[in-house]
């Protein structure tokens, strides 16, 4: 060391204990490696090692007095009542700078770290349980709430939110009406939910727009786009297709769907959101039109899609041959096909329902008024 | 209040400078930026610990002991709490609000749908207000000064229900009663407050800040002179006038009430029953910052973004690639942590000279006698306040 020792000074002391302030002198001695607080009363004294010095971070710059404390074995900031030196002594203050050698350092409570992993760890915990289990459970709890002709007037409103939003935000009505195409969808529907196995009543409708998709809105409402028939070549494509989506609905998954993701959205935005008719529709006609529903979901759906085809003696295979060909297409998969690709299973299922004396669901005729529909 | 004739008064000083205040909000800013947001616990510490360490009485420095560490996992426990319990309300509200998915057809309908519309809010409110005591509990729990701890009884509970009713009658009463708001909460916390074994405690009268409400009765006569000329003359600009300076009678009629309400209130706390304190802000220094502290922040916005408009659309043309937009992204919010530093510099580190310096402590012989507390280990450092984002910008 070979900065000069300065001259001792004198300084407050605050021991901590009270707030009373000692006048006290502080000398740096020779080789000693410590400082001794002189208390003048009682000629008293405490000498300090250097390396238990500490100084605060980011006080103000030397125009103040600068406080450094003392750190004792064994303390962190929950016990520590330490003493308290107030050097008005500039000079004295800048050879402590050099001399005293942890006095930037900041001393961490022991296992610090090891509670911030287990803080960190505990919050991810939670934060996943109730994304993938409170919520989802809430969410079915809640869905049986509501009632069956509440869940109907739903559907309608959020069909016509979907509508609005494929129009461009324009109340365009985009319904496909022609006589024969309303009355092949119907004879099509009709021939799965004659099964009996359907409890829900179904309102089917094809809206023209190019998208490739179809869904399943609350309380029975089920939609076709128009690109879905476009890209379909067989009767037993689009009767697959409904097939899965009336399975949604008999899950009432539609609705839990879109209670789930409520909650869901006020976790993850945790900002203010309201509750009203409006923003819930729109937010619902969005998350028909992207929905991907949960694997579990999917499974029972085609499951219930299965049986249905089997009842009705429709051949399960289109649903197969129509995702193949769509793979092919550089286009975004519908919600139908978004368990994909775990296709194997599916077609493994698709092959032990195989139907001995399926007929094709619609006859040629009403086949070409389905996919003349919105012309 | 304690009879002060004849007792010592001593200053308070803010000893904190414009440039020391601009580089550690530059760097904490820019730290926070690097590490996607998780620095600002640590910055909001550093901030503290600059200006507890800049506020003296006699030469000695307050110290705040708090850490970013113990605030960041406060965050993370209270995300947890308020993510639950939100989750929980939204599902009920939708689920309700479903109710109300078609037009509502009677009158019943329609303010139920109302009430479900604000009921998120409400749902909040209790929260906010739990943060607000929690949050002034920590910050005491880690400030010292002479090495002896503040410290604030836990009470959050308490405060929660008092600030709903006191928030329900404020309303109710169109603000009249705001006065007695501002003075029971206040209250509330001071009486609560310690330094050391010293209670504090809040003495004076809530009808007495009335008076600091003035400027707000100015503004509604101005507002109601200024519409009813507007009706008689079908505009104009006599009524135009009137209406500005309805507004601006308002808006400094705020600053002048927080300013007078607070130096009422500290002027009528007691720390131990001996000590008093003393504060003479002059609403006019302050309002003088803030207009011209604001005026610098504005230029210096227009500057920087003046220039940043100029690069893009100079160099980055119509369709800026990728490495384009981070760069933007990056030169917009280092725009913003220089701005956040200007103002700093130019309006808190003038407003922080200003009140502090023109508080005083009288008596300050008698804080010998006050002795240590123990520590508060029961705070949650504030992570309810830091999760929704109430408090102030230190």
């Amino acid at each position: 060391m070979t900065a000069p020792l300065p001259q001792p000074c004198k300084a407050g002391y605050f021991d901590g204990q009270t707030a009373k302030r000692h006048d006290v002198t502080v000398t740096a001695l020779e080789g000693a490696q410590v400082i001794r607080i002189g208390f003048g009363e009682s000629l008293a004294h405490q000498d300090i090692p250097l390396g238990l010095l500490r100084r605060g971070g980011d006080q103000p710059g030397q125009a103040g007095q600068v406080m450094f404390h003392f750190l004792q074995p064994g303390d962190d900031e929950m016990q520590r009542d330490m003493a308290r030196l107030m050097l008005p002594n500039a000079e004295f203050a800048q050879w402590l700078q050099s001399a005293a050698p942890n006095l930037a350092q900041r001393d961490v409570p022991r296992k610090t770290y090891v509670r911030l992993i287990k803080v960190a760890a505990f919050a991810a915990a939670s934060i996943a349980a109730l994304l993938l289990v409170i919520i989802p459970g809430l969410a079915a709890i809640l869905a049986n709430t509501i009632s069956r002709e509440r869940e109907v007037a739903i559907g309608k409103t959020v069909v016509g939110q979907v509508e609005y939003l494929l129009a461009g935000f324009s109340d365009a009505d985009l319904t496909c009406t022609s006589p024969a195409g309303t009355a092949a969808l119907n004879r099509m529907i009709s021939r799965l939910t004659d099964t009996g196995l359907m409890t829900y009543q179904i309102d089917a409708r094809v809206i023209d727009h190019e998208m490739l998709n179809a869904f399943a809105a609350p309380g029975g409402q089920v939609v076709i786009l128009r690109g879905l028939l476009d890209a379909a070549e067989t009767p037993d494509e689009v009767a697959g297709v409904l097939a899965h989506e009336l399975g949604h609905v008999e899950q009432r998954d539609p609705l839990r769907e879109a209670i789930r993701s409520a909650g869901s959205a006020g976790i993850l935005t945790l900002a203010f959101g309201d509750a009203t008719g409006g923003t819930l529709t729109a937010l619902m006609a969005e998350q028909m039109l992207s929905s991907a529903y949960t694997r579990t979901a999917e499974e029972n759906a085609d499951s219930f899609g299965l049986g249905l085809l089997h009842a009705a003696k429709v051949s399960p295979k289109g649903l197969e041959t129509f995702f193949d060909r769509i793979a092919e297409l550089e286009t975004d998969m519908p919600e139908v096909f978004s368990s994909h690709p775990q296709t194997q299973s599916r077609k493994d299922k698709a092959a032990a329902a195989l139907v001995a004396d399926a007929t094709p669901s619609l006859s040629d005729a009403d086949w070409k008024s389905l996919k003349t529909i919105c012309d | 209040m304690t009879d002060v004739t004849g007792q010592s008064q001593t200053d308070v000083r803010y000893i904190g400078t414009k440039s020391e205040i601009f580089n550690l909000g530059l760097k904490n800013g820019l730290l926070t930026i690097v590490t996607l947001g998780i620095y600002r616990f640590w910055a909001k510490t550093r901030m503290r610990r600059h200006i507890w360490s800049s506020t003296q009485v006699r030469g000695e420095g307050f110290e705040y002991t708090g850490t970013g560490m113990e605030k960041f996992q406060g965050f993370l426990i209270a995300m947890v709490v308020l993510a639950v319990y939100l989750a929980v309300v939204n599902l009920i509200l939708f689920a309700l609000g479903l109710e109300f998915v078609s037009e509502p057809t009677s009158q019943a309908e329609i303010i139920a749908q109302i009430v479900l519309i604000y009921a998120n809010f409400f749902a909040l409110l209790p929260l906010i207000y739990f943060a607000q005591y929690r949050s002034m509990r920590y910050k005491l729990s880690r400030t010292r000064f002479r090495g002896i701890r503040f410290g604030m009884q836990s009470a959050a509970g308490g405060y929660v229900w008092r600030a709903l009713l006191l928030t329900l009658v404020t309303a109710i009463s169109l603000g009249t009663l705001w006065p007695l708001m501002s003075f029971r909460l206040d209250k509330y916390m001071t009486d609560r407050a310690y330094y050391g074994d010293g209670r504090f405690e809040q003495s004076g009268k809530w009808t007495a800040l009335y008076r600091f409400m003035l400027p707000f009765g100015i503004g509604i006569a101005l507002f109601g002179l200024g519409s009813f000329v507007a009706n008689a003359t079908a505009g104009g600009g006599f009524s135009a006038l009137l209406l500005i300076a309805a507004g601006l009678s308002f808006y400094f009629g705020l600053i002048y009430y927080q300013v007078r309400t607070s130096a009422y209130l500290t002027s009528n706390r007691v720390l131990d029953g001996k000590i008093g304190f003393n504060s003479t802000p002059s609403v006019g220094s302050i309002i003088g910052i803030i207009i011209g502290g604001g005026l610098v922040v504005g230029l210096a916005a227009a500057v920087y973004f003046g220039i940043f408009a100029g690069i893009v659309q100079g160099i980055a043309g119509p369709f800026p690639g990728p490495a384009m937009l981070v760069f933007l992204a990056l030169a917009y919010l280092f725009g913003l942590v220089l701005l956040g530093a200007v103002g700093l510099a130019m309006v808190t580190q003038p407003l922080l000279a200003h009140v502090l310096g023109a508080t005083r402590v009288l008596n300050i012989e008698a804080t010998d006698d006050i002795r240590q507390r123990t520590a508060d280990k029961g705070t949650d450092a504030e992570g309810f306040a830091d999760a929704l984002d109430v408090g102030s910008a230190f």
